[in-house]
């Protein structure tokens, strides 16, 4: 990134800017709003977990932390009848701190260890979801969750009840997240976090608190899929423990690969590339899955750092 | 009082063993590629449609459909091996989400052809035994006896056999018996073929018992992580030890629990020994 790129690279942040806020002016299809939402809430989940993939540990319990996210919100809300807008940052907190829980005795295992650490943990709450019927509602899930409280707003008070204007709540937190993410990223400890990929025990030696960075790591990407899972159950109105489930996971992870794991712009690339491709192939009926999965499996053979290296390779954009 | 306790232990072992194939295959290739195939658990899916078509639309006998299901998938795994792990050796975090990928495009081939309802092979012993009064299965009997058949022949591979050896001399330290000759890329493929042809006789031997989909694969793929992590991850005793512990733990606890801790108790087991002893039972670190 030398100083003569930095004019290109605003101008292409404010149009990125610019054309993310006026897209439900011009898409006005409420099929394709619902889609564009969906990808907003995938990139939040995708970020969260690039980062923990960053620091070389291989979570599958993504879902899980966005069912956490989403069960606490719902019952906060419609149990104790608070705000959504406490219950959002409460839910955020929750997932957070039950990713500290599990991130203590769990990030000292490396490799397929943590992977099958993690599928556990994973399973294991979606179970808890569907077996304690009284307080999760069991396999049906939980039935119309409100919408976000409106915001009373000088000229009359700003609802949330339509795809168009859920959009732009999503796109503020995205939009956080991103940054966050960014920050993170190219701050000092965003380069330990390669470290560890690299060598954890080279790092180590460098003075690096390998433990700490990576509960640091676990923690914040926790803490964001608990806000996706948050603003999914008040889009959608409705949860399940089937949503949250190991192949929910599984599809966040694909993302993440996908795209290409470390950088900002991979992550974000992969969550619409594969949210988009199931509608481009969707003429193609019953080999939808079949085209998915062989896109995915030529990627991952011939592109193996992500389709972000395509685009590092002409140009460095991001 | 007997009775009571002999139907949860002979279901427990039958559980048991076939989570050890399942298993065997996925620790086998661990051992020796240092891989883990989440696709695992669609060989064991597509080794029950194969013995399946050829029971009910071909008319063969089920043991011999049983053997003929097992070499298919030992082919399939070797293209498998060839065309997808190889490549990308020594990538573990694009390998893991590549076997997500390939597992994903197996069901969904098996969808297609094979259609989304369940069917189920007809049972080559449809009748069972009294024994003092309790009544014994013969197709779980045989399951069990054709499972410890295939583990007693494993181990008498792995350990007699110059490839059995050349196996267990890459799992042990790859780089030194690449030193003494011995074919590293030929050893993995062989180990993963070997992995193939007992997930395949797993899915035949279930499929008369219960039922088959597209969509069996998952579960046994997930009880057979529990079964390596608590045995031992690359531990093959360990596999087998732990598979009936599982079998019989999911079993009695259903029986006397109730269901619901049946499925939940595994992925307990899972975290504790991760926690406390992460070389399982029966592995070595």
């Amino acid at each position: 990134m030398n100083e003569k790129g930095l004019p290109w690279k605003r101008a292409f942040t404010t149009i990125v800017l610019i054309t993310l806020f006026i897209i439900p002016l011009i898409v006005r299809d409420q099929y394709y709003q619902h889609l564009i939402i969906l990808t907003g809430l995938s990139i939040i989940t995708t970020l969260s977990l690039n980062l923990i993939l960053t620091t070389g540990q291989l979570s599958i319990a993504q879902a899980a932390f966005m069912g956490i996210g989403a069960y606490s919100s719902a019952l906060l809300v419609m149990k104790t009848g608070i705000s959504f807008w406490l219950a959002l940052p409460i839910s955020g907190a929750i997932a957070g701190a039950v990713g500290v829980l599990i991130g203590l005795p769990t990030l000292k295992m490396r490799g397929v260890y943590f992977a099958i650490a993690t599928f556990a943990f994973g399973e294991l709450v979606r179970m808890i979801f569907t077996n304690w019927v009284s307080l999760f509602g069991g396999v049906g899930g939980i039935l119309n969750i409100p919408a976000p409280n409106p915001i009373p707003f000088p000229g009359g008070d700003l609802h949330f009840q339509t795809k168009g204007s859920f959009y732009y709540l999503v796109l503020f937190v995205m939009l956080v997240t991103i940054y966050i993410n960014y920050r993170l990223l190219s701050s000092r400890i965003g380069m330990a976090f390669h470290a560890l990929a690299e060598a954890e025990l080279l790092a180590e030696q460098s003075g690096i608190p390998v433990m700490k960075y990576k509960l640091l790591a676990f923690l914040i990407g926790s803490f964001f899929t608990g806000l996706s899972g948050c603003l999914y159950a008040h889009y959608s109105h409705y949860i399940a423990p089937g949503f949250f489930s190991f192949w929910e996971s599984v599809h966040f992870i694909i993302m993440a690969v996908i795209g290409g794991v470390g950088t900002l712009g991979g992550p974000i690339i992969g969550a619409v590339f594969l949210t988009l491709l199931p509608e481009l192939i969707r003429a193609t009926k019953e080999y939808e899955m079949v085209i998915y999965a062989s896109a995915l499996i030529a990627v991952l053979l011939f592109l193996p750092k992500g389709l972000m290296s395509m685009l590092r390779s002409s140009k460095n954009i991001i | 009082m007997l009775d009571q306790l002999f139907q949860p232990l002979m279901n427990g072992l039958m559980a048991g063993f076939i989570y050890v194939l399942v298993a065997l295959g996925l620790t086998l290739v661990f051992s020796i590629m240092g891989i883990i195939n989440f696709a695992h658990g669609e060989i064991y899916m597509l080794g029950a449609f194969v013995t399946y078509t050829l029971t009910v639309s071909y008319r063969i006998n089920f043991f011999l459909s049983l053997v003929i299901s097992m070499g298919a998938m030992a082919l399939l795994g070797f293209v498998i091996e060839r065309v997808i792990f190889r490549p990308l050796r020594g990538q573990q975090l694009n390998i893991l989400v590549i076997s997500l990928g390939l597992a994903i495009l197996l069901q969904n081939l098996a969808l297609i052809a094979w259609g989304p309802d369940d069917v189920s092979i007809p049972s080559p012993f449809p009748e069972a035994i009294e024994f003092r009064g309790i009544a014994l299965s013969m197709e779980r009997l045989a399951a069990v006896i054709i499972s410890a058949v295939l583990i007693i022949g494993l181990h008498l591979f792995l350990q007699f056999s110059r490839f059995g050896q050349a196996m267990r001399a890459v799992s042990q330290d790859a780089e030194a018996a690449c030193l003494q000759g011995i074919p590293l890329e030929r050893v993995e493929s062989l180990s993963f073929c070997v992995g193939c042809v007992l997930a395949a006789a797993a899915g035949s031997l279930i499929g008369p018992i219960f039922f088959v989909s597209p969509f069996i694969g998952t579960v046994p793929v997930m009880k057979a992580f529990v079964v390596i992590i608590l045995g031992g991850l690359g531990s093959i005793p360990g596999a087998v030890l732990g598979g009936i512990l599982l079998g019989l733990t999911e079993s009695f606890s259903a029986t006397f629990v109730g269901a619901i801790f049946q499925d939940m108790i595994g992925f307990f087991i899972i975290l504790l020994v991760l926690i406390l002893k992460p070389s399982g039972l029966l592995g070595y670190e």
